[in-house]
């Protein structure tokens, strides 16, 4: 866990630094190192426009962490407010909301994402939307769990008792009873978040160029596999420890807050 | 015969949920036939539209979708003008073989890889094994097609052969094109069903029986093979079935990534042609062969371990 918190904190770090610590602005062209080998010029090598590979790996990552912390917000807060209402009022509300939820989980995630952003039309919030629409139904169905459980405790019972309104009671205290593997389940799907967007990227479904992001880069790249391979290599690396790191702080925190999972 | 019935609401709810997204989104067929800078005249547009049924009012389409969906009628297509069924017939065999092989492959990899770090727990080859399936976990599918192929074509001089051929026409050259795309597939697959194995032989593996069957004097292997790995099995099937599931999302990028002529393939190039019944009826296809696989594995599941049959 503290490694990936340390690999997870660079890449904030690159994401919101980016400009101090990018050597290039991302798409400065260099007309005289038009696909250069990594070297001392350029650490990551440079493309077909000459643009430092590295300076669009270090801002490719704010395209990444804004739909992967957009997106997955999203998806907790409606989520989380559809399973908590499913779960505490039961009955004919969590009916309908179980109904409409069973509807997007009747398509695989990745191609609901896809088939979302598609419809929709290339462009970050086509990414941001498509991936909320996949992670909404989940956190869902991870808060209703808890709380059909929870509500039933004489806790509950008792701050009913004494007057509380249902809302208060939801929230006030079933809410914080029931957060544990609803954050762990939040980092998680951070982590796939970001592989999505890098999905939808690579398919030309979110960030558009010249804006970098880490999957448009390996799409670019990809027709000079042959000549420049740097250019696709790199955000790979940059995709796969950045998935890394927050799947590590997954597997920590599931550790931590919820050893029962 | 309640999961059925549910199914069935289900697929309902998602045939108005498709047909509605996509009458959302601007830009009809028609728009994309024409094209951005073509003149047309408005009658001639108008006369499009009557022809693909847009001039009627959207329950109107919808109606009579769903009335074909229940002849078994998924409509036809309206930019290539054949019958959707037979455009999916047509690429349903590389995406089953492509999912079918991945599931494989994952299970060829995972399972031996999960009892190996499970037998030699906290030693060397257990922690290479948990590292290797977080990076399984975390490697974007595309890219690892894109290092393949660098790899086998620069490196080794390999290329798989480009032009796609089905199975039963020359099955070694059809195994021989689908081998890296079902690797990439197949490899988160192979960390989950890896992570299940080692957590399942763990658990078995603390118990009494399997205590008793070493105490008897049997050897490490059959006590391994027979009696753990037996009862293990169960929840490794079960968590391979549902991977099934998911795998058949993932054929939408792996089969743009190497050009495979599939089903995943087939839906995005409807939705950017906005071939509505293409698209909806291939989608509410998808989701039938994901609820099918579903429901197979909770059946699976209820016949491997009897304590746990589906009760409704």
């Amino acid at each position: 866990m503290v490694v990936g918190a340390v690999f997870a904190l660079v890449i904030v770090g690159m994401a919101l630094f980016a400009g101090g610590l990018a050597p290039h602005p991302p798409d400065e062209q260099n007309f005289d190192l038009i696909e250069a080998k990594p070297g001392a010029h350029a650490l990551f090598g440079t493309d077909r426009f000459g643009r430092d590979v590295l300076s669009r790996v270090i801002y490719g990552a704010r395209i990444s962490l804004y739909v992967a912390v957009t997106s997955i917000a999203l998806a907790m807060l409606v989520g989380g407010a559809l399973g908590l209402t499913a779960g505490y009022a039961g009955g004919l509300w969590d009916n309908a909301i179980n109904r409409v939820m069973d509807i997007f989980f009747s398509i695989p995630g990745l191609l609901l994402a896809v088939g979302v952003a598609a419809m929709r039309g290339p462009g970050v919030n086509s990414a941001v939307v498509a991936i909320t629409i996949v992670y909404t139904p989940l956190f869902a169905r991870v808060m209703r769990g808890p709380v059909l459980a929870e509500r039933e405790k004489e806790y509950i019972e008792a701050v009913r008792a004494l007057g509380a309104g249902r809302l208060v009671v939801a929230i006030k205290h079933l809410l914080p009873n029931v957060l544990s593997p609803f954050v762990v389940q939040g980092t998680v799907a951070f982590s796939q978040a970001i592989l999505i967007e890098a999905s939808l990227s690579y398919l030309g479904l979110s960030a558009q160029p010249p804006t970098p992001s880490w999957g448009n880069m390996l799409n670019e790249g990809r027709t000079y596999l042959e000549t420049a391979p740097w250019i696709s290599v790199f955000p790979g690396v940059a995709i796969m420890t950045a998935v890394l790191a927050f799947n590590l702080i997954g597997d920590g925190l599931r550790d931590i807050l919820d050893p029962n999972a | 015969m309640v999961r059925l019935y549910s199914m069935a609401l289900t697929l309902l709810g998602l045939s108005l949920l498709v047909f509605l997204m996509l009458r959302l989104v601007p830009g009809t067929v028609v728009e994309q036939m024409i094209g951005a800078d073509a003149i047309v005249s408005p009658a001639m547009v108008a006369e499009l539209k009557r022809f693909f049924g847009l001039d009627q009012p959207w329950w109107r389409q919808y109606g009579l979708w769903v009335a074909g969906l229940t002849h078994g009628d998924l409509g036809t297509s309206w930019r290539t003008g054949k019958p959707v069924v037979a455009l999916i017939l047509e690429r349903l065999p590389v995406t089953m073989e492509l999912t079918a092989l991945a599931v494989a492959c994952a299970m060829v990899l995972g399972i031996p890889a999960g009892i190996l770090s499970a037998t030699r727990r906290d030693r060397a080859i257990d922690n290479i094994t948990r590292v290797g399936t977080l990076l399984g976990l975390s490697i974007p599918v595309f890219w690892q097609g894109t290092m393949l192929i660098l790899f086998f074509s620069i490196y080794l001089r390999w290329m798989p052969p480009v032009v796609w051929v089905d199975f039963f026409t020359d099955p070694r050259r059809n195994l021989t094109i689908m081998l890296l795309p079902a690797l990439c597939l197949g490899t988160a697959s192979a960390a989950n069903i890896a992570r299940t194995t080692r957590a399942c032989m763990l658990d078995v593996l603390r118990s009494e029986y399997i205590r008793t069957a070493a105490a008897k004097g049997l050897t490490d292997r059959v006590v391994i093979l027979k009696h753990a790995l037996k009862n293990a099995l169960i929840p490794i099937v079960t968590v391979a079935g549902l991977q099934m599931g998911i795998l058949l999302g993932g054929t939408v990028v792996v089969e743009e990534v190497f050009t495979l002529p599939g089903i995943g393939r087939l839906v995005l190039w409807a939705i950017y042609q906005r071939d509505y019944p293409l698209t909806q009826s291939t989608i509410l296809f998808i989701a039938v062969m994901f609820m099918t696989i579903n429901l197979a594995v909770d059946v699976l599941y209820g016949y491997l371990d009897p304590r746990i049959r589906y009760s409704a």
